[in-house]
């Protein structure tokens, strides 16, 4: 049995955060007259791991819409995601999601 | 000219034309962005595209500091790898026929040419250096190598893009049409270039 203990109210403290790190980012490919729709595809099943059915109908967003959200998360994360993409010349950037 | 995928070679290109190879040569030259910002800006892109506040600016300059020197080994080492295999394309002593004009053939064939290559070495050593106009010529691309071609060959279609405006259209015809004495030559390269692209990604790119 545990014996009882005393709570002690927990001091206040206020702080000024910067909440903008933990704010999802998301990872946007945007459309270019280059790239391949295939290559497009193919990149986009290796970087982020998705299957193929959820590749090409990011690919073809990007296509027929210029641009489509392929990824939302953390910062560090998504820096990650777009230098690999850019590594492929993908056409990519990230963003705050607000 | 047409391309192979042999289990124990790589990806074997046959029948290259002279100014084919010529034109493969100059993969490095196109891929210099040098002079044309916007093909600089497209090839080594910023993270953000409208920088909002000082993180975002910060990120940009992370970027520019840990982000584009990779990027930039890694870009060249493309081109190199794509250098060092066409110093070693060989001539061919028989053009292919020329009928024979489509790119991709067959997948996962287990050819084998040796006893071509031999006889084609025997009857080279009489002919002249300087290759004939109807010369044609056999590269080799290692498996490993396929995504370094393909690579270099985005940076030069990449840069070439906004180098020469090309006219956004998927309509071939009209797209003659629009092209200029300037930008025809350097567009027909490009085309070139996404016709080796697409055979690289049939014949020899798959998800790692």
């Amino acid at each position: 049995m545990h014996a009882a203990t005393k709570t002690r109210e927990r001091p206040s403290v206020e702080t000024d955060v910067d909440d903008s790190l933990d704010r999802p980012w998301t990872v946007t490919v945007y459309n270019d007259p280059i790239n391949l729709m295939g290559y497009v595809t193919l990149i986009i099943m290796r970087v982020f791991g998705y299957a193929r059915e959820k590749a090409e109908q990011m690919m073809l967003d990007v296509h027929q819409k210029g641009k489509c959200i392929v990824w939302s998360g953390t910062r560090e994360k998504a820096e990650l995601y777009v230098q690999q993409l850019h590594g492929y010349h993908l056409n990519a950037a990230m963003a705050r999601d607000d | 000219m047409k391309m192979r995928r042999i289990i124990s070679k790589g990806l074997v290109l046959s029948g290259i034309p002279a100014a084919q190879l010529r034109m493969l040569e100059q993969v490095a030259l196109h891929a210099d962005p040098s002079g044309s910002p916007a093909a600089s800006e497209r090839l080594y892109q910023s993270p953000v595209k409208q920088p909002q506040n000082v993180t975002d600016e910060e990120l940009i300059e992370d970027w520019q500091e840990f982000v584009m020197p990779d990027l930039r080994h890694e870009f060249t080492r493309q081109l190199d790898c794509v250098a060092n295999d066409l110093s070693q394309a060989q001539p061919e002593s028989t053009p292919s026929p020329p009928h024979d004009d489509s790119l991709r053939e067959g997948e996962d064939g287990d050819e084998d040419e040796g006893e071509d290559a031999d006889a084609d070495e025997d009857e080279d050593e009489d002919e002249d250096e300087a290759p004939s106009p109807a010369a044609t010529y056999e590269l080799i691309i290692p498996f490993d190598h396929i995504e370094s071609w393909y690579g270099a060959l985005n940076q030069a279609r990449l840069v070439m893009q906004e180098r020469y405006e090309f006219p956004e259209t998927e309509n071939l015809a009209a797209m003659v049409g629009l092209l200029t004495s300037k930008n025809l030559k350097p567009y027909l390269t490009s085309r070139f270039y996404m016709e080796i692209q697409g055979a690289l990604l049939d014949l020899g790119m798959d998800v790692a």
